[in-house]
């Protein structure tokens, strides 16, 4: 397990350095000028030669990416031109709120997802089979703009059961959760009942049955291991997806997370934090791979051997 | 195929871990500065006022800020003078009594005695002083200031400010926060960092929390003071608190109001307008954003080049069929000063309107003299073989410039133009026009001051449409100095109509602002013409 960790972990550093290279590359061949959106339209080209030195933007990209990759492993991801403030510390501040929103999501989507999962496949060809499997796919090709609007709709203004935006009170967290957690659950339940039905119908299951053991031992302590290893590692592949995309959830809902962060960075030319944040993802993503792997191997030894 | 041993301590420990990662982001995110207190409230009226804007500012620091809004940094902050709309006259706010030398280049300012910034830090000639030397090293926009050749601190409370010219385009400034005075002490004991999200300054309002992307939490400055002739309380607030959201979504916003957790919006979405104009629950006030969106066409460029050409897509245009497009989100403009900047004129706004009339049959003709003729009759007009097709540059993020561009491409077609409408990041587009690189696309220039012409028309940088006219940019150079609201006004109209005669740029409409207070808020002001807000006499019921 040690030698597979080891190995794991060597192949992210290449990954990584190779997603930074991308990153900076394709900012510095986008148009606009950021220095002349820090001074203003009306400071004068000399105001602007002098910020650029200053910031070293005068320097072959090559050096400025060696330059901000010696700091970025020092933490030090560079100042924001918009707010005037650390990226770090912006990351600092809104990522707790996006990981309670993701992780929320994703435990209704994965608790959910798999519950269906398993019914659906042992009720195979019924009506709970039927009517699981329709929602499971209205749930998934629900788009997720439209659902936050419905839900805030129905819930905060019909019926005021919960906050409609922002983070403040008790259900604040209900709707963008549920926003985005129902699609995943959606995608999980179809991936489970898929993976069941295989593992259903193995031959030890039909020992286990034959040899008496109740059908629902039967159902989650031996067919379900077996079906989770997929659905494993698509629940750690979400898990990135989620902290960097949920920028049109945080935006509905008004909720200050790194999404929202992202898109405002990213429509004001704030190179800094794109490539702090882009950064940040690279290395959420390559974790949560990582962490996949490990896991799937645990469930799997023979996995570490490949 | 055997089956598999679940390993129930791994699952125990990744239960722990994800456990542990959401605890971790349960833990309520540290303010930025100081703690939320709620004071209690009166039997018919709550002490907090909860307001909601579309963009959530990142810098509270005008002198630090791009660009300000009316909820958060002019609360914060506080204006010398106001500007009264009628007359262009000078109102007090901050300062007691100001006085322009002869020559107009000397301006005396005196403030009341005593006056403190919201933590008690003393507000007086040289703190003052010391604001806009300030403002002349950290500003995006510090050119405003290098007029001021000397400043001199006559006494405690009065500056004298010496300029190389008679500052008339500084009153804008002056009447914002951009202007007032921010604490100078206080910036360099927190560094500039920390002071653009926390700053403190004299307004009425002063910041208690501030959560990036959310919203900000401001307290009531028991220091306020303000000689504002146009509200009944001239001192700190009847409000405790003030809660300023950030809501981006129109929808989330408009349905916030509804459901009356929200009290005002500044800055209601046109789409929910109509809508909510209909709810007796809700007073709306209309007003506009200075300025204009504009056609621009690259003059450097063929056939734009050519007056006739200009002046024929001047005539195809249809102001009133472009804006019923828009909805309650514009209203038509023909000339360059709209009614919310100052030195606007309605004569000129007449004259405009008549110059440039919508007639197709007169545009077809004039692309005709100019040597576009359709001889293949296929709609498109060509000139020595080359058919008339353009590029229009379009700012993706903006809904009305995207919906306008279609209307304008079937009035252009009308003629035999065919415009390709290009679709662009806005920084993007910037940068673009800056570079001359472009046919034709929208531009939109916005500030309360008329003298923002002399980048739009003159500068070297951010004059989009590369106008070249020394005639022109003498004039400008007289009207920016002119102290005289009435001659002032009268040299911009002469201006106007050099530009509109040129076909510089085509106004085509002013952006309507939108002010939205549940009944239960009373006593809040609004200014009709720029849309500003005036939180000094209101109360909110329960």
């Amino acid at each position: 397990m040690q030698h597979y960790l080891t190995q794991r972990l060597l192949l992210c550093i290449p990954v990584v350095l190779g997603v930074t290279v991308i990153v900076f590359a394709i900012l510095f061949l986008t148009p606009g000028d950021p220095v002349r959106t820090m001074v203003g339209p009306r400071a004068s080209e000399a105001r602007v030669q002098e910020i650029r030195s200053q910031l070293g933007l005068d320097h072959p990209w090559l050096q400025q990416y060696g330059r901000w990759l010696g700091r970025a492993m020092q933490g030090d991801l560079g100042i924001s031109i918009a707010a005037k403030r650390p990226v770090a510390q912006l990351i600092r501040e809104q990522l707790p709120f996006t990981l309670r929103l993701t992780l929320t999501a994703l435990s209704i989507g994965t608790l959910l997802g798999v519950l269906l999962g398993v019914l659906a496949a042992v009720k195979h060809n019924t009506w709970v089979d039927h009517l699981i499997t329709f929602t499971s796919l209205f749930w998934f090709s629900m788009p997720g703009f439209w659902l936050g609007l419905m839900l805030i709709l129905v819930f905060g203004l019909w019926l005021r059961w919960t906050p409609i935006s922002g983070y403040r009170g008790s259900g604040a967290l209900i709707l963008p959760a549920l926003t985005l957690g129902l699609p995943q659950m959606g995608s999980l339940a179809r991936l489970v009942r898929s993976e069941m039905l295989d593992v259903l119908h193995e031959e030890y299951i039909r020992t286990a049955h034959s040899k008496g053991v109740h059908p629902t031992w039967v159902v989650y302590r031996h067919a379900l291991r077996n079906a989770l290893i997929p659905v494993t590692v698509l629940i750690f592949l979400g898990l990135p997806w989620l902290l960097g995309g949920a920028v049109v959830i945080e935006t509905i809902f008004a909720w200050p997370g790194m999404g929202r962060l992202m898109y405002q960075a990213l429509t004001q030319k704030d190179f800094p934090v794109v490539q702090g944040l882009l950064l940040f993802i690279a290395l959420a993503t390559v974790s949560a791979n990582l962490l996949g792997d490990v896991v799937t191997a645990l469930l799997d030894p023979r996995i570490e051997q490949v | 195929m055997k089956p598999i041993k679940l390993i129930t301590g791994s699952s125990v420990l990744l239960a722990i871990l994800w456990c542990s990662l959401y605890l971790a982001a349960c833990v309520a995110p540290a303010a930025q500065t100081g703690t939320t207190t709620d004071s209690g409230a009166t039997t018919s009226t709550r002490p907090r006022l909860v307001m909601a804007i579309p963009r959530a500012p990142e810098i509270l620091d005008a002198q630090q800020a791009y660009d300000g809004d009316w909820a958060t940094m002019e609360q914060i902050g506080q204006a010398l003078v106001r500007i009264d709309n009628a007359s262009g006259k000078l109102l007090p706010d901050l300062a007691k009594t100001w006085a322009f030398s002869e020559d107009g280049k000397q301006l005396t300012i005196t403030l009341p005695a005593g006056a403190t910034y919201a933590n008690g830090d003393p507000l007086n000639a040289q703190a003052l002083k010391d604001a806009w030397a300030r403002y002349k090293t950290v500003s995006p926009y510090a050119v405003d200031f290098e007029a001021i050749t000397k400043m001199t601190v006559v006494d405690t409370t009065t500056l004298e400010a010496t300029f190389a010219a008679p500052p008339a385009s500084l009153l804008a400034v002056l009447a914002s926060s951009f202007g007032g005075p921010w604490d100078v002490a206080a910036a360099k004991k927190m560094g500039d960092k920390a002071f653009a999200t926390a700053p403190i300054a004299s307004g009425p309002l002063l910041v208690k929390t501030f959560t990036a992307n959310s919203e900000v939490l401001l307290g009531r400055n028991e220091h306020y003071q303000t000689a504002l002739p146009f509200v009944q309380n001239h001192g700190p607030l009847h409000l405790d608190e003030v809660l300023v959201r950030f809501i981006p979504e129109e929808a989330t916003l408009a349905n916030e109001l509804e459901a009356g957790t929200v009290d005002v919006v500044v800055g209601l979405p046109a789409s929910a307008v109509e809508r909510l104009r209909a709810n007796p629950g809700l007073q709306i006030t209309e007003s506009a954003l200075p300025g204009y969106v504009g056609l621009v066409m690259n003059l450097q460029r063929k056939p734009f080049s050519d007056l006739a050409v200009r002046q024929a897509i001047a005539k195809a245009l249809d102001r009133e069929t472009i804006v019923k497009v828009l909805g309650a989100a514009a209203a038509p403009q023909y000339a360059f000063i709209s009614p919310a900047t100052i030195a606007h004129s309605a004569e000129t706004d007449t004259y405009a309107q008549k110059l440039h009339p919508h007639d197709v049959a007169a545009a077809k003709a004039l692309l005709t003299s100019a040597g576009w003729t359709d001889s293949n009759g296929d709609g498109i007009v060509e000139k020595a073989g080359a058919p008339f097709t353009v590029k229009f540059l379009v700012s993706s993020t903006a809904v009305d410039q995207q919906q306008a561009a279609q209307v304008i491409q079937a009035q252009l077609k009308a003629i035999g133009i065919d415009m390709q409408i290009s679709q662009q990041e806005p920084k993007a587009m910037n940068d673009v026009m800056v570079a001359g690189e472009y046919d034709m696309g929208f531009d939109t220039v916005g500030w309360r001051d008329p003298d923002i012409f002399s980048l739009a028309f003159a500068a070297d940088f951010w004059n989009f449409p590369k106008y070249n006219n020394p005639d022109a940019v003498k004039k400008l150079d007289v009207a920016r100095y002119l102290l005289d609201p009435v001659a002032r006004t009268a040299a911009y109209a002469e201006l106007q109509k050099i530009w509109l005669g040129d076909v510089v740029e085509i106004p085509l409409w002013q952006r309507k602002f939108y002010v939205a207070a549940r009944s239960g808020v009373k006593g809040l002001v609004v200014d009709p013409v720029i849309g500003q807000i005036f939180l000094n006499d209101v109360t909110v019921e329960k």
